[in-house]
């Protein structure tokens, strides 16, 4: 188990990348922290590989508080982002390195790189040179020589960044399949949000050095509760409003003329409080009639993506987009209705 | 088109010069006459036999060679330290230690030399030799902080990390890790201050005695009392020492990375 308390990270002084910041890794459970580039993701991981000087709190792994261990004692797997494997080294000399560092015996270094191999499947690669193999085996090299350690803590740094887009997918089950095999503890450090949702147990998303949200991927996903979140998971559309009235399953919020009703709500909201409202474009939907919860509005624009039609609308409320299947009913520019799901609306306190 | 000729024309300037000289040189070493000349009457080979017949060549050859090769040793040994504490930490007054280690380079080598003999007189008594292997580890030491340095930042950080991460302390990192990566940055350096200083007049020639020549500094007195083809024998063949070891060393290491 990874636990992080009240961390404080400065790169210069009286300027901190991270503070006060929580988290905590769950034995075999798998966490990513998620956020775009300069959020402290990737401070907080070499914090805890103990890369960088913290200047204040706790790190703990399996009960053990390595806060002021030197990075050579934590027992720590870590994947890095360009795979830095060493260069004059052979596929079983890198991988072996680690256990030749704690004084395995020759015999048992065989055996373990041999089986760590077969893991990540490169069995007959073992006398090539990194520069030999391809990005993705070299991947497979920095994964294999991460684990062999067994560490009781596994560290993964952006490690699809540089592969291509098929392979990332491939990767990303892989890397997924044998962290759960191995029932190893490890910390996820990506910016792409679709790579998170897919191989975590547990998102943490980051900004600005604090933590956003926590979840599962699919409340990440479904039930943003800040503005950051909402905006970087994908819901192109949001407008502001007004509470206007609360009730047990759902809340009325006013907005130009219309007033929604929405049942996903974050935070604590009172009637009268101002509000951002979001929606994703494939949860709205384009009618020739109000319904309720409906807003009249312009069809700007049509475009044909494939399997959806995009549409670019004008309304009191702003301008929005709408994706609908590309079997349905098809609006020219002109007049229409937006109907928005209770359902499909975030409710958020501005 | 009118680029491109002017371009080969500039070009062929500046191979006139640059090896013209050289070219002079070689030719006028098989030369059969006694006064060195310029182009060669005749055809003869007594000018290298009569190299190997100087005692004084042999012997400041073998001086230049040891020099040479245990300066350049010293400068290495002191200099991929520095080299790895400039490129690794970011410590106070780090631009100022490199500006400072790079002083050998900016003062004109006389003033090196100068400056090196009066500091040695101070001591009184000193071995002529210590004296030139000190200034030729001053001289090259700067090359060797340089090119070590950019061998040095090539190697992407996160594969020492690595090493760290995976259990090795620092020195087992730097011994196990950097030190087989920057082999070739290495090599190159020591090529480069071997050459350096096998050729080096301005320091070598305050710290020199009768007893204690180096090559160069051989070829300089004996040119004061003879004027014949034996120097331009000599030289051709420093020439093509030096031009096959650069040869080598690109062909083995691809040196031209580093300069």
């Amino acid at each position: 188990m990874l636990k992080i308390n009240d961390l404080r990270v400065e790169y210069e002084k009286g300027v901190p990348t991270l503070d006060h910041y929580d988290l905590t890794v769950n034995d075999g459970e798998l966490v990513s922290l998620l956020g775009p580039s300069g959020c402290g993701k990737t401070t907080t991981l070499r914090a805890v590989a103990g890369f960088v000087d913290t200047a204040g709190g706790h790190i703990t792994i399996s009960e053990r508080d390595v806060t002021k261990i030197p990075p050579n004692k934590r027992d720590i797997g870590l994947v890095f982002q360009s795979y830095a494997l060493f260069p004059h080294l052979t596929v079983f000399q890198n991988v072996a390195f680690g256990l030749r560092m704690r004084r395995i015996s020759k015999k048992d270094q065989k055996k373990r790189v041999d089986e760590a191999l077969r893991l990540v499947d490169l069995e007959g690669l073992d006398q090539r040179r990194p520069a030999q193999l391809s990005g993705g085996q070299q991947q497979r090299v920095a994964l294999a020589r991460a684990v062999v350690i067994e560490p009781q803590l596994l560290l993964l740094d952006e490690p699809l960044s540089n592969l291509d887009a098929k392979l990332r997918v491939n990767m990303r089950t892989e890397i997924r399949r044998l962290q759960q095999r191995l029932s190893v503890t490890t910390l996820y450090v990506t910016h792409d949000q679709i790579e998170a949702l897919a191989i975590s147990d547990r998102v943490v998303v980051m900004n600005q050095g604090r933590i956003e949200q926590s979840g599962t991927p699919e409340e990440i996903y479904k039930q943003p509760q800040t503005p950051f979140v909402a905006d970087f998971m994908g819901f192109e559309n949001h407008f502001a409003g007004t509470v206007r009235a609360i009730a047990a399953d759902a809340i009325d919020v006013q907005a130009a003329d219309t007033t929604f009703k929405a049942t996903q709500v974050s935070g604590d909201l009172r009637a009268g409080d101002a509000v951002w409202v979001y929606f994703r474009s494939e949860a709205a939907q384009l009618a020739t009639e109000a319904t309720p919860n409906s807003l009249p509005v312009t069809v700007l624009l049509r475009t044909f993506q494939g399997n959806t039609i995009e549409y670019v609308i004008q309304s009191d409320l702003g301008e929005f987009k709408v994706r609908m299947p590309e079997d349905q009913v098809r609006f020219e520019a002109g007049p229409a209705y937006l109907s928005l799901n209770p359902d499909s609306l975030i409710v958020m306190p501005k | 088109m009118k680029i491109s000729r002017w371009y080969y024309v500039s070009l062929g300037i500046v191979y006139f010069f640059l090896l013209g000289p050289f070219l002079i040189i070689f030719a006028a070493s098989f030369g059969a006459e006694s006064t060195l000349s310029f182009p060669p009457r005749g055809f003869s080979l007594d000018w290298f036999a009569n190299i190997f017949a100087n005692d004084n060549f042999i012997r400041s050859f073998w001086t230049s060679l040891q020099l040479g090769l245990l300066s350049t040793f010293l400068s290495l040994l002191f200099g991929v330290p520095v080299a790895y504490a400039l490129t690794h930490f970011d410590f106070k007054g780090a631009g100022l230690v490199e500006t400072l280690f790079s002083l050998p380079i900016l003062v004109p080598g006389l003033v090196i030399g100068l400056a090196m003999l009066n500091f040695f007189v101070l001591f009184g008594k000193f071995d002529m030799m210590m004296g030139l292997m000190a200034g030729h580890t001053a001289i090259l030491f700067p090359y060797s902080v340089r090119v070590v340095s950019v061998a040095l930042r090539n190697l992407d950080p996160a594969v020492e990390e690595a090493a760290v991460n995976l259990g090795a302390n620092r020195l087992r990192t730097f011994l196990l890790i950097v030190l087989p990566n920057i082999r070739a940055g290495i090599a190159a350096a020591f090529i480069l201050g071997f050459i350096t200083s096998f050729n080096n007049v301005p320091v070598s020639v305050y710290l020199s005695a009768p007893g204690v020549n180096t090559l160069p500094i051989a070829m300089l007195s004996y040119m004061e009392y003879y004027f014949d083809p034996t120097i331009a024998a000599l030289s051709t063949l420093l020439i093509l020492f030096s031009l096959l070891l650069v040869q080598a060393a690109e062909r083995v290491l691809g040196l031209s990375q580093f300069v």
